[in-house]
């Protein structure tokens, strides 16, 4: 067992000539919440697509937990613990709040196990557990369509920390909340760390929501890792600045 | 407890479930069948079951997969052929391993191979269906174009009727174990959607991406679940053989490809009690009005589909499901007036009737 969670080594992706994520070395440490930012166009979501394995990348490699994923299908990656909540909501929403969490709790099942076990207690007080912590209690039998768009968001998150991640990417998160709502989500945030040894990579636009989130930041532009470090001394890089004056 | 609060208490429970309900009182009219028709009728409505049993095996991979599949005719009809060349050719292979062993397994290994080459490349949406239905043209010309094989236009005849050792199946027979055979494989599919597997089904139906970013292996998921589908499509096919005795092109190609997807259409989607209420439906209604319209029918057949498509796109089922208009209205009526009539009693009376 290794204290990094995850390394990208190289990491490049290239759609014909164009490059859009090039040679990033990435690390993040078990426990850790990295925060990735970069203007429009950086390369963020592309990144998280090459470590979710939504895309194959064109060179270098992903280490996760001291095993080369590089070629591992999505699924064998969220089942080995990488967890990724995209940016739009994607929950089931002609099901109920209960439902999909039942839905995020079984991915990691064989298929046999799918057919013939049952949904155990274990299971449906984990699922109590966070359904409380996410303020979704009372919704348990609420169809996902009637709920709001942060609550569909704070579900996601739930849904993903149900399927038992070792690393969670959270593409903007708080993407379309209100000021109310995106402190809800530092709350919830916080809330998981505090119960669960999770890795947390945070996508996001939102200075003031990183600072409450995490001291680790990674800047990429055009592709590449321009700065990384604390809040502070990635507001001091004169090149971060120079990026964000330009306005992407 | 008052009369009236008993009623309640049943009504509120069909209105609940009335999936169940409808499951209950359609098996037992489907028992009284053999009693309430002739031979030769009753022989119509076998047919009618393995219709039913066709349009469970496609409801599995569209209604809750979400995969419009326009191939399983050919499966069916995979079924029906194999078992026509086989009982009438090596007599030495008994009917009834051709029909329980044989059709569904060829069924099965059909859409195996299909399936394989369709999700491995993850076809999905409009060009999984246009792929499935060249599947069934390829099939429906290959039975017309090879006619000493498959006896072309006129298809195959002469098939013999199920039988055990010396006991050849009457018509009773025949319609009783198509029978048996729909309720068994439509508790089978109930378990399987009712169980963590159907759940990622309707998983993938509803956001695939989202499904496999949790664990689930997809592509296993809808392979396991369209061949499933095509061994029952096989076995359907292999039953109708012997019971119709005749084989020919109009049970594999497009039509019956197209049609079957109607019935679960208006029957409801993704129910799997839909699809069979749909088939039975408009069988039932096509032998019925079919000489009134003559030809007029499958016109009346797409205005149905359409309408079904724009006012109840949860089919006949839907109508009448738990949150359905129908039954809330049903729900105030018959629930809250039975109610109301215990609460004046014990107003009256002081106290409870128990």
């Amino acid at each position: 067992m290794t204290d990094t969670r995850l390394e990208t080594q190289n990491l490049t992706k290239r759609f014909g000539k164009f490059v859009a994520v090039e040679g990033v070395d990435l690390q993040i440490a078990a426990g850790e919440t990295r925060a990735l930012i970069g203007p429009n166009g950086a390369g963020k979501t592309t990144f998280q697509n090459l470590i979710s394995g939504d895309l194959d990348v064109s060179d270098g490699s992903i280490i996760f937990e001291g095993t080369d994923i590089t070629d591992v299908p999505p699924y064998e990656r969220a089942r080995m613990g990488m967890i990724r909540k995209y940016q739009e909501n994607h929950v089931y929403d002609s099901e109920t709040v209960i439902e999909n969490m039942r839905m995020a709790a079984r991915g990691d099942g064989l298929i046999r196990e799918l057919i013939f076990r049952e949904d155990d207690e274990a299971m449906e007080s984990r699922i109590d557990e966070l359904l409380g912590i996410a303020n979704l209690s009372e919704k348990r039998e609420t169809l996902v369509s009637q709920l709001s768009h942060g609550e569909q968001q704070w579900l996601e998150i739930v849904m993903c920390v149900l399927a038992d991640p070792k690393l969670l990417v959270l593409d903007e998160p708080t993407s379309g909340m209100s000021v109310r709502e995106t402190n809800d989500t530092v709350d919830l945030l916080e809330k998981i760390k505090q119960t669960d040894d999770i890795s947390l990579l945070v996508v996001e636009h939102d200075m003031e929501f990183i600072k409450k989130v995490s001291n680790s930041i990674t800047v990429l532009h055009r592709g590449s890792i321009i700065a990384e470090g604390s809040i502070e001394e990635v507001q001091d890089d004169e090149q971060v600045r120079d990026v964000y004056l330009e306005g992407g | 407890m008052s009369t009236e609060a008993v009623t309640s208490s049943r009504v509120e429970r069909i209105l609940n479930d009335p999936h169940r309900a409808i499951e209950v009182a359609g098996l037992l009219i489907l028992v009284l069948i053999p009693v309430l028709y002739p031979p030769s009728d009753v022989q119509t409505w076998a047919v009618y079951l393995l219709f039913c049993l066709l349009a469970v095996s496609v409801d599995l991979v569209w209604g809750y997969t979400g995969l419009l599949t326009l191939g399983h005719a050919a499966y069916f009809g995979a079924g029906a052929y194999l078992t026509a060349k086989v009982t009438t050719e090596i007599p030495a292979i008994p009917e009834v391993v051709v029909v329980f062993v044989l059709s569904p397994l060829l069924g099965a290994m059909l859409t195996l191979v299909v399936g394989w080459f369709l999700f491995s490349a993850d076809v999905k949406g409009a060009y999984f269906a246009i792929a499935t239905l060249i599947i069934s043209v390829i099939f429906g010309n290959v039975v017309q174009q090879f006619t000493e094989f498959f006896g072309g236009f006129n298809g195959l005849a002469g098939i013999p009727t199920l039988s055990i050792g010396s006991i050849e199946f009457s018509v009773m027979m025949e319609y009783y174990t198509a029978l048996v055979m729909l309720v068994v494989i439509y508790a089978g599919a109930r378990l399987l959607t009712g169980s963590a597997f159907g759940r990622a089904l309707k998983g993938i139906r509803e956001d695939q991406k989202r499904t496999e970013a949790f664990g689930y292996n997809t592509e296993l998921c809808r392979l396991l679940v369209f061949t499933i589908s095509g061994g029952i499509a096989g076995i359907a096919g292999g039953m109708y053989a012997t019971i119709d005795g005749f084989v020919s092109p109009p049970i594999v190609g497009f039509v019956l490809a197209t049609e079957v997807v109607i019935w679960v259409a208006v029957g409801g989607r993704g129910t799997l009690i839909g699809a069979v209420a749909g088939a039975l439906t408009i069988q039932f209604l096509e032998s019925e009005l079919s000489d009134l319209l003559i030809n007029f029918w499958q016109i009346s057949l797409a205005a149905v589909f359409i309408i079904v498509v724009i006012w109840a796109p949860g089919g006949l089922v839907g109508v009448v499901d738990e949150d359905s208009r129908v039954v809330r209205w049903l729900r105030t009526k018959l629930v809250s007036d039975a109610g109301s009539s215990e609460k004046q009693i014990t107003e009256m009376t002081g106290k409870k009737n128990d």
